[in-house]
This record gives structure tokens, sequence and C-alpha cells, in this order.
């Protein structure tokens, strides 16, 4: 039982025409591992991640979730398999740490039940898990980007689902900061036995830290681990290759026009 | 440091509560004769009275007209709030929605339809409705047709755009109405308009208060429902809510609470906008288990210090209460946001 993808096709739909952003997919997301998804700008990327959201709806082919299509669970149960860390979103940010992370429970809740002692211990775990004990009475908008990106990550965490899917959490975030979260997510995979997926455009870091890369070009999708995808030659042509090009020795992008050459 | 501002919140919630009767019965108090609490508790809660005439006053006049101020009050601002997070805008209010431009339009049509299309209609149609039956139909037909609007698309922006439409319809209707009708007809919609708390009869009150009772305690029911929505709306899918179904649900609510609160005592503006953004100053939160109650309160300690001043205390005149809440409420805003400096949904 994984998340899947039955020749899944991705994309926007109007009322008369469709316009398809990738797919087909026919892939299985390996249980309990760091999955990472590549692909340069409007690549789909993000589609992928909200049709699994079901904020979108897939063109064709269908998304299983332990092998039942996701449109066919009841939102509140899907909201006990997969939480989210989005990008751009609207969010007030009048709550504290505690208060933000305490949202993860909702699906645990009843109509205006008071949280429960394992709610509580929850929230509890998953601030100190993302090392947040010292701003759990901070405000969300008094928080750096780092701090905030691990906030959200807390508050997916005591959401408690086996799946976590992550857009993009590296972007604003500097070196150190994306060391910190690489290991965490790698922490979360290994000691919660979290299913991770995750976009970013640091492939580099993704070589290096993913158990598997799902590589999104214009025209196909591949899907392996990274030494295998490197074999297969697959980083090569992700960019147009007058600019970047892949150097496997260093599994590093180097520009063409930059000093180095 | 948590257990210290728990401590501050339950003063703040005590001061609340001890504001709220004060202003209670000083609205009670104040008016064109003037009453001590002294005689009105004793009227109230004593055996027997010594003053037959300010009994009647009281009983018949002044308690009503303080119950309502509560309902109303407590009513504009819990569907203000409901509207501010629905709609993730800090300037959306009870009446973004067009309700109560509907409702004018409602009352416009019965007070100055009646003389200018009077001609036209059977005298029965006429002289059997009432303002607030106008005004009703006119509010609940523009909820009627947004939360039907709401069903068929997804974006809440565009409903907020819908509602403003709505009202600019409305308003066209009435500009139109207004100048074509008589200068006493046009003299009573404008008094209507005033807003008037002390009309109401005990039955009315009865109504006007199941009506708010019943949205304020949906609203209650998706106390977390609403703190998610916080977190905007893909969040909020994946936490498992059915935004559609909770976005109707809210906008029902606020329509049963905003719609009658129009149609029996007029369109009273700026309190639902302004209550929530007060009580997230203070309690300097988003949370809705704070601020469901707290708006519920302050918003009817709001409206009776707003009556009381309206009643200008030793004078026989009675200003519009629609003004009032403004002018005492503006610059409440306006020192809190200066004050805090920081503003947040």
């Amino acid at each position: 039982m994984a998340l899947e993808f039955t020749d899944l096709i991705i994309g926007y739909k109007d009322r008369s025409k469709s316009q398809q952003i990738a797919g087909p997919f026919d892939l299985k997301i390996p249980e309990k591992k760091l999955t990472a998804v590549i692909g340069k700008n409007g690549s789909g990327k993000t589609t992928l991640i909200k049709t699994i959201g079901q904020q979108l709806t897939s063109l064709e082919g269908d998304v299983l979730l332990e092998g039942q299509s996701l449109k066919n669970i009841p939102s509140n149960q899907r909201a006990r398999l997969l939480s989210f860390v989005f990008t751009t979103t609207f969010s007030s940010e009048n709550m504290t740490v505690n208060e933000l992370v305490a949202l993860g429970r909702y699906p645990f809740l009843n109509w205006y039940s008071k949280p429960s002692k394992k709610d509580v211990e929850c929230i509890r775990e998953a601030i100190v898990f993302t090392a947040l004990e010292a701003l759990a009475s901070t405000k969300i908008y008094a928080l750096s980007d780092g701090q905030k990106q691990r906030a959200f990550i807390a508050r997916a965490l005591a959401q408690e689902t086996p799946y976590m899917i992550l857009d993009e959490p590296m972007s604003h975030l500097d070196h150190h900061h994306k060391a910190q979260l690489l290991s965490l997510m790698k922490k979360l995979v290994k000691e919660k036995n979290k299913t991770i997926v995750y976009t970013t455009h640091d492939i580099e870091k993704a070589i290096t830290n993913a158990d598997f890369i799902l590589a999104l070009t214009e025209d196909k999708s591949f899907f392996n681990t990274p030494e295998n995808l490197i074999k297969e030659g697959v980083f090569d042509n992700l960019f147009p290759k007058e600019q970047v090009y892949f150097d496997p020795a260093t599994t590093q992008f180097l520009y063409r026009d930059s000093k180095s050459k | 440091m948590t257990s210290s501002i728990n401590t501050q919140r339950k003063i703040r919630y005590l001061l609340l509560g001890v504001l709220f009767f004060m202003t209670f019965f000083i609205n009670i108090s104040f008016g064109s004769v003037e009453i001590s609490i002294k005689t009105i508790l004793e009227s109230v809660f004593g055996p027997t009275t010594q003053n037959s005439q300010l009994d009647y006053i009281i009983h018949h006049y002044r308690i009503p007209k303080a119950i309502t101020a509560v309902i109303v009050g407590a009513g504009l601002s819990i569907s203000g709030l409901l509207m501010q997070t629905l709609f993730k805008n800090p300037l959306a209010g009870p009446y973004v929605l067009g309700i109560s431009s509907g409702a004018s339009l409602g009352a416009a049509l019965y007070i100055m339809g009646a003389t200018a299309l009077g001609a036209f209609l059977p005298q029965w149609l006429i002289g059997n409705w009432s303002t607030t039956i106008a005004a009703s139909i006119g509010s609940f037909s523009v909820l009627f047709i947004v939360a039907t609007v709401a069903t068929r698309i997804k974006n809440t922006m565009a409903l907020l755009i819908i509602g403003l439409m709505f009202g600019s319809l409305s308003s066209a209707v009435v500009s139109i109405l207004a100048f074509f009708s008589s200068k006493e007809s046009l003299q009573k919609f404008v008094f209507w308009t005033y807003g008037n708390l002390g009309n109401l009869a005990l039955s009315d009150i009865g109504i006007l208060g199941l009506f708010v009772g019943i949205g304020s305690f949906v609203s209650i029911l998706n106390t977390n429902a609403l703190n998610a929505m916080l977190l905007g709306n893909d969040y909020a899918i994946s936490l498992g809510i059915s935004l559609k179904k909770t976005s109707l649900i809210i906008l029902i609510a606020t329509g049963l609470i905003a719609g009658s609160i129009t149609a029996f005592v007029g369109p009273i503006a700026f309190l639902g906008l302004a209550v929530p953004h007060i009580c997230r100053l203070i309690w300097n939160t988003s949370n809705h288990k704070i601020l469901i109650p707290t708006s519920l309160l302050m918003g009817a300690i709001f409206m009776l210090i707003s009556d009381s001043i309206a009643q200008l205390p030793g004078s026989a005149k009675v200003l519009p209460i629609n003004a009032i809440t403004a002018l005492f409420g503006s610059p409440i805003v306006i020192w809190l946001l200066v004050r805090k400096k920081q503003i947040q949904l």
C-alpha cells in the first residue's frame, strides 16, 4: 500500500477546454521514503501537489492512497492520511506557534471539543521535534522564514498522517536552514516512518539526500533512485544545454559562462 | 509566560462581564426621563413598586430597548467576524453580501414605492405590509440569491464582488424610487435608515432573538472550522473541511442574523465591521474560541453605550443610532490601531 498514480494526467480544466500540464504518470511512491519532485518552473510540480491535495481534479487517471481512489475517500478520512505544507497561500499570522500547530489536530476534534490529552501530547511532540519549544508562545508574524517553515511542518506533524506532502519547503531558506530542514525530513522518515514527498528546485541537494526522485520534463517524467537517474542521463536533459549542464562526477549543475569554465 | 497571558485574559473577560452589566443598567437609566439605578433595581427585583409611571417606562420601554440593543450589537458583531474570516478580508462586515441593501430596497419599495405605484396596486397589498416584513423579504431574497450563487462558484472573492454589485443595484433602484417619491415618504424612509432600537414589541424581540440566537449557535458550532479557515483554503481543504458546505453554513448564519436585524431595527452600519477588530486588538489573537464570545459581549456593550449616548442624557431629543455607532466607535478603532501598530486578520 502506498501513494500511487495510475495513468494520471494533471492540468487545469475550464468549462470549454482543458490544459494539460504533465503526465501521464504511472508509478508508486515507495512507503517510508523521502521522494523529491524536481523540474523546471512550469513543469507541473505544484499542479501535482494540488492534485494530490484535491484542490485540483485530475484530467485523467487517478491518485490512489492505500489502494483507494483519493476522490472516494471522505475528506475527514483523507485528512488523517495526508498532511501538507504549501507555499503560496493566505494564512492569518496572528496566532502563536502553539495555536498553529494545534490546528493540525482539527480532523480529530468534533465541533467544540477541548483538545484531549492525546491532542496536547501530539502538539507538544511536534513542537519538540521541530525544535520550536522556545518559540511556542511567539506569534507567527514574529518568526523568521526558516522558523515559519518549521512551524508549518510542525502543524503537519501534529496531524499525525503517514504521508506528508511539502511544496517547495526549501524556498527562501539559507544553506543552514536548508540543511536543517533536510535532516529534519530524513529524521521524520527514519524515526517516525513517514512517507514524505517534497518539491524542490535544489536538484543537487535532492540527489544527495532523497531516496527517490520524480523528474518532470516537458514531455516525459522519470522516477527512480538518484543514482539510476544519473546513469540514465535524465539530469543532462533537464535544462536547455546551451546555458546549464550537469556534471555527473560532482553531481552538480554548472553554468556555461561561469568563471570555473 | 503562557499562564501570565491566561490570567491577563481572564481579567479582561471579567472586566468585560462587569462592563456589560454596568452599561446595561446605565442604558436603562438614560433617556428623556432619567431613572436612577436604584429605582431600576427596585422595579425589577423589588416586591412593591412606588412609582407606577416609572415602572411602566422601565418594563415596557427601557428594558425591551436595552435587550434589543444587546441582541443587535451581539448579532452584528458576530456576523461581521464570520464575514471577515470567510472572505479573509479585514474590510468585510455583515453587509458585504448586500443583505442590508436588499432590506433597504424592500423598505424603500414599501415606503416610497407605495406612493409611486400606489395607483396600480390593490389597497390590501399596500395596507397589510409593514416595513419590517418588506425589509425581511428584501434581505432574505438577496440572501437566497447569494447562497444560490455561492453553491455554483468556487471563488469567495467573486462572491464578495457579487454581494457588492447587489448592493449597488439596490441602491440604484432606491435612488430612482426616492427621486419619484413624495416628500413625506422620502422622510419616512430616511428615518428608517437611521435605525431605531425602541420600536420593537416583545414578540418582535422574541423573533429577532431567535434568529440571532440560531445564527450565533451555528457560528459556535463551527469554531474549529473557522480557525482552520484562517490558514487559507488550501490548508482548510487538507484538514478535511468541505469549503462549499462550510461557506454556505456561514453565509446562511450571517444572513439570518444581519437580515433579521436590518429588518427590525434598520441598517445599522459600522458596528459589525469594527467590533471584531477591537476584540482582535484587545485580546491580541485571531482564535475564534476567544473572538466569538468576546465579539458577542463587546458588540452588546458597544451598542448599549451608543444607544445611551444617542438618548442625549438630560434632553428629550434622540439622535439617530446609526450615526452614533460610527461617531463613538471610529476613534476607538483608530486609537487601538495606532497604539498596537499591528493589524492581523
